[in-house]
């Protein structure tokens, strides 16, 4: 008995969950950072699992669209959280509650 | 019917004296040359009035108009508005003593202006005011004599408000236009309802432009019945009445005769040209241009006979007690447009013209006499400060004398005949615009007193003015408004005699108010004198006049104006056989006109009984005022029954309150913006209570996606893909 | 370039301002040359808009440009002009020149975005009226509300940031609307095209359902009933008016009230004439309360600036009364009045900057008297004054007579002479409220004496005024170039939404079969030889 479909789903909802309850608790605006990542790969894992599946590479197609926004999206908040850090002094979400300084 | 394009120069010639003073003038700052050009624009055109009216196919000699189309002002659809002139026996009637009467005002007023700062601007406005007079007279269709009939108001609007520093002069410039205004509500009205019925509003047939007449459409309808309902059945009764109400705002008559005592503040000359001889007749003028309407509208003559017998009287009794000599000459003016409407209300039209024609002389007399009179007593207007002036000034005396003697009626002098002339057609009007015959014995009867007031308060005017002790010397016989600088002014001048440039047109004028009234001695009198009498402003007029239609059904219940006409406009009825010939021949004019023995004697016994009124007048007058000149008259009369105060108590304070209480404070800011700004602080208020998500912590922000994901999910989870309506 | 001359004339203004904006980077730029710039491209604007008149007279639409905008959705990009459009661009064009000479020296802070705004706000309007596709209608629609809700937020007086809010919500509540009806047309008729829609209208009678007519006109409708602004919806005037700088008070009196009775013409009565008819008794009754209800209002302003406004609610429910009198007269003297009240007011309020900018203050109380230290001022504000009162021979008259008289004759409701004569009452309001203001103002003593040195007009600024001036009196006395061209133009929209005639009267019931419409005697011969 191979991996089944539903392993992978299952693992993929583990992995969502963790990116979810991570974004939620932690206070670090990096560690939230990669829990983001983390669902986005999420769904990628669900994405490659239904293509491989259906045996359609449509599936694997949004992976690769994913995994580019994901790298676009780095590159953005990284530099946003470098350019607050320069003003804050703090990687801390709720020290940036509001707008202005 | 002819073109001749000259006609157009009797208003452009105006207009341009008054565009060169407007631009020119300001520059030029040369009274002679200022005066020589106002005086000259106007003498053209009394030139040209004088020969387009009486040379070998003149306008007063053929009974086709001259007429001059020079633009179409305004087509849209079937309504056109020419800007064409026409020159038939009315208007050239008119024409001739507005331009020639207007010609010796603006000769008065170079001397009377003389030194004053806005001389030029005077003299413009007096030449654009000739231009709209003219204009008013010479259109030839409802909608130009419109432009001249607010030009005219305007004109006067400027020239009361002349003297721009003083405010009575505003406001009394002000309240002249406005309640013009209101006048010409009616009037524009009264305009389009021409239209409506006629499909016209031209006076006259141009066949070559495609212009049909609509008096003469007019003039092929049945008359209306007299019933009150006509007035709002919308057929040339409803017409009439508009018009008149436009005719009673520029003419002074009650309720809208307020405006003309107050308008004058503004200079003499102005008030003898515009609010004396020529604007205020402007109503009469109209009225008798649209007699075919009015001959078709008994309900309307009769308002118009009792509204003029009313102003004629109630005005007649103001003047009695006033002070100041331009005052009681005012109401005296509003006293005999009274009678002018007294006169086409009864159907006398031509009595009409005629008093406005002899009104204009000895009324512009006594103006520019009392010009002269303030002139020489150095602006001083209130007759308790003048008497004895005769020595001082014997031109201006002389002159106004026989103004005086003119409008108290006077035989030989202008006004007796036509006065007379309005009385005895008030005695003798037919049934056609008066309910009973009664009414024709009391209207004149109220003709008849205000002819005696009339002779009383003008010998009171006289005796205060030149006779009697010489006042102007006392210092304080009242309170006076003007304080310590007119005191001064006063001590240091005598009294004295105008320049010639004022006393010439004051003797032209005497002549006039003393011959003038020959032009139309009636049958009754002219026949004790010659064999073959000639009237001769009855014959010019006659052709151009409409008369009651021969048979009228008098209305007692039977031709009652059944319900369908008075909520509706009346269908037209071309077809029928025409009730009045409007343009008849002279011949026939006369035939109609068959003096019968009975008649001539009645009249002639009229006219006996009014000279002996004038007679009675004048003495009681002199008894009374000769010994007491400052004798006080009953206040209610002195204050003008309050009228002025009544309507700002009744009509203007509570409109104001109304407008700034109620409509905008109340309404406007509190009811409108109030609703509005309930409505944005009631989202306001809304978006207070959500804020509180959004606190700006980020995982809190994460937690409530998570939260809406997590429900949206369970819906679907729960309910399904149908409960959206998709398909499963 | 005569076929693109609409899109240059859009497009000249907007270009006007990249070179404005070029020009602020230049290394030795002045401030004072920005309004430069501005006059050179609005006068040209106007120079080319002239190009327009002679090519229109007919009812069809001339310049047309008819290229694909949008093409997923349909939307096209449709210009043309016709009689009804034609003079209201050139208004604009003509109107703009003269707002950005009155900014000359009142403007001092920001001109470079004062004048790029302005700029911008021509190329809108003149959108507004050329466009032929409701979506790009409606695109310039709202684009001419961002610059002016600039122009009075930061030029405006002390209010202004109250006035530009309450002036951009009322407006875009309106005009978003409008944008509801735009598209419920768009999935009726599949197309946003105006001649498109007309022509399946006329086709297809059926596609459109009484209930959505309904609706659509109401949509549409309020969009244009605020703009205009018809009682109730009027209270965003006086405070926009009041608070905008003098160039923005000209503009929005002069061009952008306009495009709501534009748009009541072109669309409601084009496109929806059944319900335009149904409609008829709720929008003059409106109308006529406006009237009277502006005019009294009006009269008790303490401000001189609100007194114009509140004045501009009467006028323009003159001419909300002649578009729906359904008549000739009424409807070109409606288009005639829009012109009129352009060209009147846009004056009034030049001559009210004109005292703001040397005393710093609107409030009537505070002149009097200035005939004497300024004669020019006041004989031409007394000009324009009596040209808003209506006086016969200057342009107010024309209008405001051919709108009664179309009412007088109008058979859109039943008791159409008594509205008439309600709204004829406008007149002697008029008279009122301007003279009493004039008499307050111009006239009497000179009370204040910080008003007794007051310096008289420069050339500038009667040169400024003088064409409108000289407008009034040629639109008074020689009205038919004007109306002749609009004609067709009016009489095709008429066509559409007249009822079979039946005529007026004080009451409803009409006698059967009596035929009141005025008699056509004599008046064919004549038309046809023209």
């Amino acid at each position: 008995m191979g991996p089944q479909l539903s392993w992978y789903l299952a693992l993929s909802a583990i992995l969502f969950t963790i990116g979810v309850v991570g974004v939620i608790i932690r206070r670090n605006v990096i560690a939230m950072f990669m829990c983001i990542e983390l669902m986005l790969n999420a769904v990628n894992l669900t994405f490659v699992a239904f293509s491989s599946f259906f045996q359609d590479v449509t599936g694997q197609l949004f992976v690769f669209i994913v995994m580019t926004v994901a790298a676009a999206e780095a590159a953005v908040g990284l530099g946003i959280i470098i350019a607050s850090f320069r003003n804050r002094e703090s990687l801390d979400v709720d020290d940036a509650s509001v707008m202005k300084l | 019917m002819h073109e001749n394009n000259l006609l157009s120069l009797i208003i452009f010639a105006p207009l341009g004296g008054a565009a060169i003073n407007w631009f020119i003038g300001r520059r030029l700052r040369n009274e002679k040359i200022i005066g020589i050009i106002a005086c000259s624009s106007v003498g053209i055109s009394t030139i040209i009035a004088f020969y387009l009216a009486f040379n070998s196919n003149g306008a007063l000699r053929s009974t086709e108009p001259i007429l001059d189309h020079l633009w179409t002002w305004i087509q849209v659809g079937r309504f056109r508005a020419d800007f064409g002139l026409a020159l038939d026996r009315l208007s050239g009637t008119y024409a001739l003593f507005v331009t020639f009467v207007g010609f010796l005002i603006h000769v008065f007023a170079v001397g009377y202006m003389h030194g004053d700062s806005g001389f030029y601007r005077f003299f413009a406005y007096l030449n654009l005011f000739m231009f709209a007079m003219l204009t008013l007279i010479l259109a030839d269709n409802f909608l130009l004599m419109f432009v001249g009939w607010e030009g005219v108001g305007l004109c006067s609007y400027l020239l009361i408000g002349y003297y721009t520093d003083r405010k009575e002069a505003g406001d009394a410039a002000k309240k002249a236009f406005i309640t013009n205004r209101v006048g010409d509500w009616g009037f524009v009205l009264g305009l389009m309802l021409v239209f409506f019925l006629t499909g016209s509003i031209s006076f006259f047939a141009k066949p070559e432009h495609g212009v049909i007449s609509a008096l003469q459409a007019f003039a092929g309808m049945s008359a209306d019945p007299f019933t009150w309902k006509a007035l709002f059945a919308g057929g040339a009764t409803s017409v009439a009445i508009l018009l008149f109400i436009g005719a009673a705002g520029k003419s002074a008559q009650i309720p809208l005769y307020v405006w003309l005592p107050d308008a004058m503040a503004g200079p003499t000359p102005v008030s003898a040209l515009i609010h004396a001889a020529t604007m205020v007749t402007a109503g009469v003028y109209m009225i008798v241009r649209c007699s075919a309407i009015y001959t078709h509208a008994p309900t309307a003559m009769f308002t118009v006979a009792i509204i003029g017998a009313a102003t004629a009287i109630f005005a007649a009794t103001i003047g009695l007690a006033q002070n100041d000599i331009k005052k009681v000459l005012a109401y005296s003016t509003v006293s005999q447009l009274g009678y002018m409407f007294l006169a086409c209300g009864v159907g006398a039209f031509v009595a009409a013209i005629f008093h406005v024609i002899t009104h204009a002389f000895f009324k512009a007399l006594l103006f520019l006499g009392s010009g002269s009179v303030i002139h020489g007593m150095h602006h001083e207007q209130d007759m308790r400060r003048m008497g004895g002036l005769r020595k001082y000034m014997p031109i201006t005396f002389a002159t106004m004398l026989t103004g005086w003697l003119a409008i108290s009626g006077i035989p030989i002098f202008a006004g007796f005949f036509s006065k007379d002339e309005i009385l005895w057609k008030t005695w003798s009007a037919g049934e056609f615009s008066l309910p009973s015959l009664i009414w024709s014995k009391a209207l004149w009867f109220v003709g008849a007193i205000t002819a005696l007031l009339t002779a009383v308060y003008m010998t009171r005017m006289m005796v205060m003015t030149f006779w009697g002790s010489e006042r102007f010397r006392e210092k304080d016989i009242d309170h006076h408004e003007e304080g310590d600088a007119a005191q001064a002014r006063h001590n240091v001048h005598e009294p004295h005699e105008s320049p010639w440039v004022m006393t010439v047109p004051l003797i032209v004028l005497a002549v006039l108010s003393t011959v003038g009234g020959f032009i139309g001695v009636p049958y009754a009198l002219g026949s004790l004198f010659s064999d073959h009498p000639v009237n001769y402003i009855e014959q010019t007029l006659e052709p151009v006049i409409s008369h009651d239609p021969v048979s009228v059904p008098h209305v007692e219940g039977s031709h009652a104006v059944d319900e369908m006409q008075w909520l509706s406009p009346k269908p037209q009825q071309l077809d029928g056989p025409p009730a009045v010939h409007a343009l008849e021949g002279p011949e026939a004019a006369s035939a109609e006109h068959a003096h019968s023995p009975e008649e001539i004697r009645q009249e002639r016994l009229l006219a006996l009984v009014s000279v002996l009124i004038a007679a009675f007048g004048i003495g009681f007058g002199w008894l009374i005022f000769q010994k007491r000149p400052l004798l006080q008259m009953p206040r209610i009369l002195e204050n003008k029954y309050y009228v002025d105060e009544i309507y700002d108590a009744t009509i203007i304070n509570p409109m104001e309150g109304l407008s700034r209480e109620g409509l905008w404070k109340l309404f406007d800011v509190g009811v409108i913006d109030g609703f509005l700004h309930a409505l944005g602080d009631a989202v306001t208020e809304g978006g207070r209570l959500v804020r509180h998500m959004q606190g700006g912590f980020v995982r809190s922000y994460a937690a409530i996606i998570l939260i809406g994901a997590l429900v949206l999910i369970g819906f679907f989870a729960y309910f399904g893909a149908h409960a959206l309506g998709l398909p499963r | 370039m005569r076929q693109h001359l609409l899109t240059i004339l859009i497009l000249l203004p907007v270009l006007g301002t990249m070179v404005a904006v070029a020009y602020s980077f230049a290394p030795r730029r002045q401030d004072d040359h920005y309004k430069w710039i501005a006059l050179a491209v609005t006068i040209l604007t106007f120079a080319l808009s002239l190009l327009l008149v002679g090519g229109v007279g007919a009812a069809e639409f001339r310049f047309e440009e008819n290229v694909n905008w949008i093409g997923a959705i349909g939307a096209r990009y449709h210009l043309g002009v016709d009689g009804i459009s034609l003079w209201l661009v050139l208004l604009t064009t003509l109107l703009m020149p003269i707002a950005i000479l009155s900014s000359w020296t009142a403007i001092a802070k920001r001109q470079l975005s004062y004048y790029v705004f302005l700029l911008l706000l021509e190329g809108a309007m003149i959108g507004v009226f050329v466009s032929l596709d409701l979506l790009l209608f409606y695109l310039f629609f709202e684009a001419s509300l961002v610059p002016m809700f600039f122009l009075i937020g930061i030029w405006g007086g002390e209010r202004r940031i109250y006035a530009a809010v309450k002036f951009f919500i009322y407006t875009s509540v309106g005009s978003l609307l409008m944008l509801v009806g735009i598209i419920a047309l768009y999935f009726i008729y599949g197309t946003f095209d105006y001649a498109a829609i007309l022509a399946a209208m006329s086709a297809q009678p059926a596609l459109l359902s009484p209930n959505a007519e309904f609706w659509l006109f109401l949509a549409f409708a309020f969009a244009f009933c605020i703009k205009i602004p018809l009682f109730p919806l009027h209270t965003w005037l006086p405070d926009a008016h009041t608070e905008a700088p003098t160039a923005g008070s000209v503009i929005l009196a002069g061009v952008l009230l306009k495009m709501g009775t534009y748009g009541l013409l072109r669309f409601n009565l084009g496109l929806f004439p059944n319900m335009s008819r149904q409609f008829a008794w709720i929008m003059i009754t409106l109308a006529v309360v406006g009237i009277i209800y502006g005019a009294l209002v009006a009269m008790v302003q303490p401000d001189v600036k609100r007194l114009v406004a509140y004045s501009s609610v009467s006028h323009m429910g003159f001419v909300v009364l002649g578009l729906f009198s359904f008549t000739e007269f009424g409807m070109q003297g409606a288009l005639y009045q829009m012109l009129n009240h352009g060209v009147s007011t846009g004056a009034l309020f030049l001559f009210v900057g004109f005292i703001y900018e040397r005393r710093h203050t609107r409030l009537i109380t505070d002149f009097g008297g200035l005939a004497t230290p300024m004669p020019w001022f006041s004989s031409l504000f007394v000009f324009a004054s009596l040209s808003s009162i209506g006086l016969p021979f200057l342009n107010g008259f024309v209008g405001e007579f051919l709108i009664m008289l179309g009412s007088w004759t109008s058979n859109a409701i039943q008791h159409s002479w008594t509205a008439t004569m309600l709204a004829a009452t406008g007149m002697i309001w008029a008279a009122v409220y301007m003279l009493w203001m004039l008499q307050r103002v111009v006239f009497g003593k000179v009370t204040n004496p910080a008003n007794a040195t007051l310096p008289d007009l420069s050339a500038r600024e009667i040169g400024l005024l003088l064409p409108l001036l000289i407008l009034m009196l040629v639109m008074g006395v020689f009205p038919r170039p004007f109306l002749d061209r609009s004609k067709a133009s009016v009489e095709a929209v008429r066509a559409r939404v007249a009822a079979p005639p039946t005529g007026g009267s004080f009451a409803g019931n009409k006698p059967a079969g009596a035929q009141v419409e005025p008699r056509d005697l004599s008046f064919n011969a004549l038309e046809g030889g023209h």
